[in-house]
């Protein structure tokens, strides 16, 4: 009934207005999108899977509330998910990086199996690099490389304003630039700019 | 931004500039430093590089399977939750509710006042008496009459 294609608005007032079928619309199209960010901001899966189903209940219980005129609803929803990824951290230490995750996502293969070992070493220093940033800077880095927010939906999404969404990540490049030029020999060679495509 | 040439780009000054804060004139000042200084051209170089990492790590967080995804859903769906679907079942309930309730609650407010009191043929007191038009005589509201004075 609801083809990819369909405006949002209407999607969203239908889902406001208590179609199932809208509902599921709306959360199949965005479903990827709020694991991913939840998965980016806490690194573990199945905290990222109980935040997503806990921010698309919240997103349809309180559907209207959204106002379009404010904001887009990926944003509305991203500023659902990064609420409840603060508050399932707040509840629970950070685990350690879940190489079982990077793993997993790994196992689907690659165009070669040298090109995936170098992918992996990227990935692992990178998200190792992460974890020793502070929570709100890390939230800052996933938002502004993860989707590439501009620093105005970054600032809705984080509560804050644009300008201290930009302080936030010019800050956590510089960290993370420092963490990564202070271990050389643990940079795997496509570190600092030699990801591979 | 005022570069000179001596001076050297700060990490600040170079996150900003890959990560597009910087307004044409700071991004022009910065770019004609790099033009002449390989130093910092090098320390630049690797701040685009981190950039390329971060996008390319965090471009490629896991998605969810096809059936987590489904499972998911089939768990939302049975969650006890206030749905847009369950407000619009019960919204015609609920102003059924509010449309009997309006003439208990907004009904008209009246103030009479009364007639002066007249003791030996004297006004000694005006009151006025706040009635509220209900058929039950509990909801009429007065204030509490006082007793006129003792007359001698």
């Amino acid at each position: 009934m609801y083809n990819s294609m369909m405006d949002m608005q209407t999607l969203i007032e239908e889902a406001a207005n208590g179609s199932e079928a809208a509902c599921e619309a709306l959360y199949r199209r965005f479903v990827k999108r709020a694991y991913r960010l939840a998965y980016g901001v806490l690194l573990n899966h199945e905290d990222a899977e109980e935040v997503v189903q806990d921010s698309f209940a919240y997103a349809f219980r309180t559907l209207y509330r959204f106002n379009s005129e404010k904001s887009s609803f990926k944003t509305w929803l991203y500023t659902i998910t990064m609420s409840r990824c603060r508050n399932k951290r707040r509840r629970k230490l950070l685990p350690t990086v879940a190489l079982a995750d990077v793993a997993d996502w790994l196992a689907g293969g690659g165009p070669s199996p040298e090109r995936e070992v170098a992918a992996a070493g990227v990935r692992e220093t990178v998200f190792a690099a992460l974890r020793q940033l502070s929570p709100k800077l890390r939230e800052a880095v996933i938002l502004r490389y993860f989707d590439e927010m501009t620093y105005r939906e970054m600032g809705a999404v984080l509560g804050c304003s644009p300008k201290t969404a930009e302080s936030r990540v010019r800050l956590a490049h510089n960290a993370l630039y420092e963490i990564l030029a202070a271990q050389p020999d643990a940079l795997p060679d496509g570190v600092f700019g030699h990801a591979p495509d | 931004m005022h570069l000179i040439k001596a001076m050297h780009l700060s990490n600040d000054q170079m996150s900003a500039y890959v990560n597009g804060q910087l307004t044409a004139e700071q991004k022009a000042g910065v770019d004609a430093h790099l033009a002449v200084c390989p130093t910092c051209r090098a320390r630049v170089e690797a701040h685009e590089g981190l950039s390329r990492d971060l996008a390319f790590a965090l471009g490629s967080l896991p998605e969810p399977r096809a059936t987590s995804v489904d499972r998911w859903w089939s768990a939302l769906r049975q969650r006890p939750v206030r749905t847009p679907l369950r407000l619009a079942m019960i919204a015609p309930f609920a102003v059924s509710v509010m449309l009997l309730l309006i003439p208990v609650f907004a009904a008209p407010v009246v103030s009479v006042p009364s007639a002066p009191a007249v003791t030996a043929g004297v006004v000694t007191h005006r009151q006025s008496v706040t009635v509220v038009s209900t058929p039950s005589p509990e909801m009429v509201v007065a204030e509490p009459v006082p007793q006129p004075p003792e007359t001698p």
